[in-house]
């Protein structure tokens, strides 16, 4: 398991709280409305639809509820 | 789409796009750097990471959350086992790990040919359900039928079981002149048309006023010899008809007189009247219905025995 941090910066703090809020609060807003967004540098999100399914676990059979899953794919177009 | 995101980052940070494309570009590559070696959490996004070259992205409870807002309350549901594994796993239904059959009957989903088994038992069930319905109804049938048979029977041998009764009970006599009125007229009418009166050839059975006290005692009408009636009364009753018999024999217990029943087929009703003895003549029957307006009930009528309809 790889170092987990939070991601700051050495520009201004201020700059970089602003600038991690508004990216942060942009690309969310986008995904709760289900649009595709394109982050230049960085890759592509979307969110894609799970329809419910039947999984087994340990010999129980669960009834999964569908549900909205974000997309990551970093390939750069 | 990039623009429009570069843009939203602009507006939002009230810079102008320009500069919000050169902070963005040094974000997003601070955080590719340091993905390549631990995971970069973004507050209320998610944290991103790199595995194997390539950059991931995990959302963060919060986004998940909020991106799945329709489904909330929505949360797994056990199943009951499955009747067959071999529905999803081919492996698993050979190792012979089906579950027990009240089980399988629980789980019964339509339209799956493994639920095939338990679908005929119920269907057979069904059907023996029904055939136990159907004996049912037959037997109540059956039960009504011989009980309708029983009463008939039952009926047909009152005639020849009853005899001639003493008592005689005016409250039931009175009960049957209803009968008499109603058909009085038709009666009337019955006898009118008969052309054959007091010219009718006389036969030696039928009694007139001086043959009827000499006769030797009769019961019974002798149909054949024709001649004429007094109906005292009709029902489709033949145990009531009997009854009324025996209370006028009451009555003429002493005469010279005898009552009898007369079936006859009125109307597709077959009705029964008791009638007071056998005349030669019109005349003779219509004076002794005179003599006798006391003791018979009101509505008594004069028949022809001669055009009878059975």
């Amino acid at each position: 398991m790889p170092p987990t941090g939070n991601l700051t910066f050495a520009m201004s703090s201020a700059s970089v709280e602003e600038i991690l809020d508004a990216f942060a609060d942009v690309l969310r807003h986008k995904l709760e409305k289900g649009e595709t967004v394109k982050v230049p540098h960085l890759g592509t999100f979307s969110v894609e639809h799970e329809r419910s399914k039947v999984v087994q676990e340990n010999n129980a059979r669960k009834l999964l509820p569908p549900r909205d899953v974000v997309v990551f794919d970093s390939t750069q177009h | 789409m990039s623009g429009s995101f570069v843009q939203l980052i602009a507006e939002r940070l009230e810079i102008s796009e320009s500069e919000a494309r050169e902070k963005l570009d040094a974000l997003l590559t601070e955080l590719r750097s340091r993905a390549q070696d631990q995971r970069v959490r973004v507050p209320d996004l998610g944290w991103f990471e790199e595995r194997e070259g390539t950059l991931t992205f995990s959302p963060s409870p919060s986004l998940r959350r909020h991106i799945n807002q329709r489904y909330e309350g929505l949360s797994p549901q056990p199943l009951p086992p499955k009747a067959e594994p071999a529905m999803e796993d081919g492996e698993k239904s050979e190792s012979g790990a089906s579950p027990p059959p009240a089980q399988r009957e629980s789980d019964e989903s339509p339209g799956t040919d493994t639920d095939s088994e338990p679908k005929e038992r119920t269907q057979k069930a069904s059907r023996e359900r029904t055939l136990d319905s159907f004996h049912l109804i037959l037997g109540i049938l059956l039960l009504a039928l011989l009980s309708g048979l029983g009463w008939f029977v039952f009926n047909q041998q009152i005639p020849l079981t009853s005899g001639r009764s003493s008592g005689a009970d005016q409250s039931a006599v009175d009960t049957t002149d209803t009968t008499l009125a109603a058909s009085a007229s038709a009666g009337q009418q019955e006898s009118e048309e008969n052309p054959r009166t007091s010219s009718s050839p006389q036969q030696p059975t039928p009694s007139d006023d001086t043959s009827a006290s000499t006769a030797s005692p009769r019961d019974r009408l002798n149909l054949p010899s024709g001649g004429w009636t007094i109906v005292l009364a009709s029902t489709a009753n033949l145990t009531r008809a009997q009854k009324i018999r025996e209370q006028y024999e009451g009555r003429f217990a002493d005469s010279k007189y005898f009552l009898d029943v007369l079936p006859s087929q009125v109307d597709d009703t077959k009705r029964y009247r008791v009638v007071l003895d056998q005349f030669g003549s019109k005349d003779t029957a219509f004076s002794t219905l005179e003599r006798l307006k006391d003791t018979l009930p009101e509505g008594a009528w004069v028949l022809s025995l001669s055009a009878r309809d059975s």
